[in-house]
């Protein structure tokens, strides 16, 4: 469902073929959609959440059939876009000869919604989440405090984990990728500084969260006395945390005939790139559209550099550069602006 | 003490706010204007936190200049605090304690005073508008500030907070530190020894008479 937009329509019955015939393909293919379905339980359970959504606790005064019957009728259209593709390769998988599996398949997608109305229904009963994972949090809460590097990370796993794992998952695929194909040609370590300008590019959706995090639920970061130097280390643990799961896994992988002095190039590279893109953010706020275009923009221009065989400490100095006066130009500058017409330039820039 | 000279904030073009000439001395002032008069952008200005055209000092430290020095200085209480929700708010407090370089008893008398040691390990999350308020509340004290601002301090707190809070801005302003208040209402702090009261109104603030019937 992922290359829905990509693939051709033969390539989906042909991808439908081969993921019935093969039991751990459809565990695959269900694990997809498995982590679909919690992005849609997440989904509503923050719309719960919401002040303005409260009277939706008013579902229980409703019969619970009804109410069950409701809330299994919002899954199942959260469940829509998955249901239409399903019966799409379902319907070329019945007539390939694979009725079991879509029978398996279909009883699947008919079974996962009805956790969705559970967890709704839960929910309902018990709106003030005070479970024992919270007893659990207060003795942790008791004995440590979070340091500030935690702060976003933890953000991470409570807004937008889906985001987070996929965007891993993508590139330590990417890492291991590169890490297997490299022996098997004559390339050269630029194979690896390509990956890892399109793993730093990749990385811009999780700054724009780290920009929006920081503005709207911590803007009182710029009140407090640290000076920009300090705010520099901490900016720069939080990206080498954000990068460390590539970095293991290239070490992992790690072919011969790669030098460590390049690893530690090729992890400079991804920092430098991280700074270059929050540097951007400070400077001028980005809707998602000016965003993308600016992650390809960027990822071109290194392209051709990296193939130009420019040294990759002197595109990690120009990026760090780069990122670092951008930070200190605008750091105190940057403002978090919801209005599209306030995304025009300011006066004094 | 704090010297604004030239102040322009605005939103995307929008203008918010305008003080072309304001100096504010030492002592208690009150900042008086409706719903979305701008109190809050002028108070978020001054305490470094929004970007904006013109000149901000305070004791003579440039608001551009002194980065660090000045954010020392000046404390900030939200309005409307809305914190991470997996932060508790020992966690707020420590981080902000740190920076603002608070000893460790005043830590523990303002958690004490605000009372929040019975949701301090709880996140945030699960906490009122009250018990937010208390948080921030306690937030803008730590540390060794010459200014506090204390953007709607009374709201969503019960009446036994309120008079903490009365005591708490009487104490620090007995050792010198001056007070930026705000509220939308007419009738909060004539309890306190308010030194001026400034109308928020129509993208400006302007001196306004001190209410007589003080206690």
């Amino acid at each position: 469902m992922f290359g829905f937009g990509i693939l051709r329509p033969e390539d989906h019955i042909a991808l439908s073929a081969y993921v019935f015939a093969s039991p751990f393909l459809l565990v695959l293919v269900f694990g997809l959609w498995a982590l679909y379905h919690l992005k849609t339980l997440f989904f509503v359970r923050q719309r719960f959440l919401w002040d303005s959504h409260s009277f939706l606790f008013e579902l229980v005064l409703i019969p619970p059939s009804t109410r069950w019957l409701l809330l299994w009728g919002i899954q199942m259209m959260l469940w829509m876009p998955v249901l239409a593709y399903a019966a799409f390769v379902g319907y070329y998988g019945w007539k390939l000869g694979q009725p079991e599996a879509v029978i398996i398949t279909a009883g699947y997608l008919l079974i996962l919604p009805i956790t969705g109305v559970w967890a709704y229904e839960y929910r309902l009963f018990r709106p003030n989440p005070d479970t024992r994972l919270n007893q659990l949090s207060a003795f942790f809460n008791r004995r440590f405090t979070k340091p500030y590097w935690s702060y976003f990370v933890l953000y991470l796993f409570n807004k937008a984990p889906i985001l987070l794992f996929l965007t891993k998952v993508f590139t330590c695929i990417v890492v291991v990728g590169v890490c297997k194909i490299y022996p098997t040609d004559s390339y050269d370590e630029r194979l690896f500084s390509l990956a890892g300008a399109a793993i730093g590019m990749v990385q811009v959706v999780l700054l724009l969260h780290l920009y929006e995090f920081e503005h709207v639920q911590l803007p009182m970061l710029r009140n407090l006395p640290f000076t920009l130097a300090q705010r520099f280390y901490k900016y720069s643990g939080l990206f080498a945390l954000l990068m460390l799961p590539e970095t293991l896994f290239l070490f992992r992988y790690l072919p011969k005939g790669i030098g460590f002095l390049y690893i530690v190039e090729w992890f400079g590279l991804l920092l430098s790139l991280l700074w270059l893109i929050f540097g951007r953010f400070l400077q001028k706020h980005h809707t998602m559209e000016h965003l993308l275009k600016l992650g390809i923009y960027t990822f071109i221009a290194l392209y051709f550099v990296i193939m130009f065989r420019v040294p990759i400490w002197g595109i990690v100095a120009l990026c760090l550069g780069s990122g670092i006066f951008l930070f200190h130009r605008h750091y105190y500058r940057s403002e978090y602006l919801i209005d599209s017409k306030a995304l025009d330039p300011r006066p004094e820039d | 003490m704090i010297v604004i000279k030239n102040l322009k904030k605005s939103y995307g073009g929008h203008l918010v706010i305008q003080v072309p000439d304001l100096v504010l001395t030492e002592g208690i002032h009150w900042f008086k204007g409706a719903n979305g008069s701008g109190k809050t952008t002028f108070f978020r200005t001054l305490a470094g936190m929004l970007p904006f055209e013109g000149e901000i000092t305070l004791g003579g430290m440039d608001i551009r200049r002194s980065h660090t020095a000045y954010r020392l200085s000046i404390n900030y209480g939200e309005a409307e605090p809305d914190y991470p929700e997996f932060l508790t708010a020992n966690d707020l407090i420590q981080f902000v304690a740190t920076a603002k370089q608070a000893k460790a008893e005043q830590v523990d008398q303002l958690i004490d005073t605000l009372g929040i040691e019975p949701f301090l390990y709880q996140p945030s999350g699960t906490y009122s508008s009250g018990m937010l308020k208390k948080t921030s509340l306690a937030l803008a004290f730590l540390g060794n500030p010459k200014v506090i601002i204390l953007d709607e301090p009374l709201i969503t707190i019960d009446d036994s907070t309120v008079l903490k809070v009365y005591e708490l801005v009487r104490d620090y302003h007995a050792q010198g530190v001056s007070f930026l208040l705000s509220s939308h209402q007419d009738f909060m702090f004539e309890k306190l020894p308010i030194q001026t009261v400034f109308r928020v109104k129509n993208q400006s603030i302007q001196p306004e008479s001190i209410p007589t019937h003080r206690h």
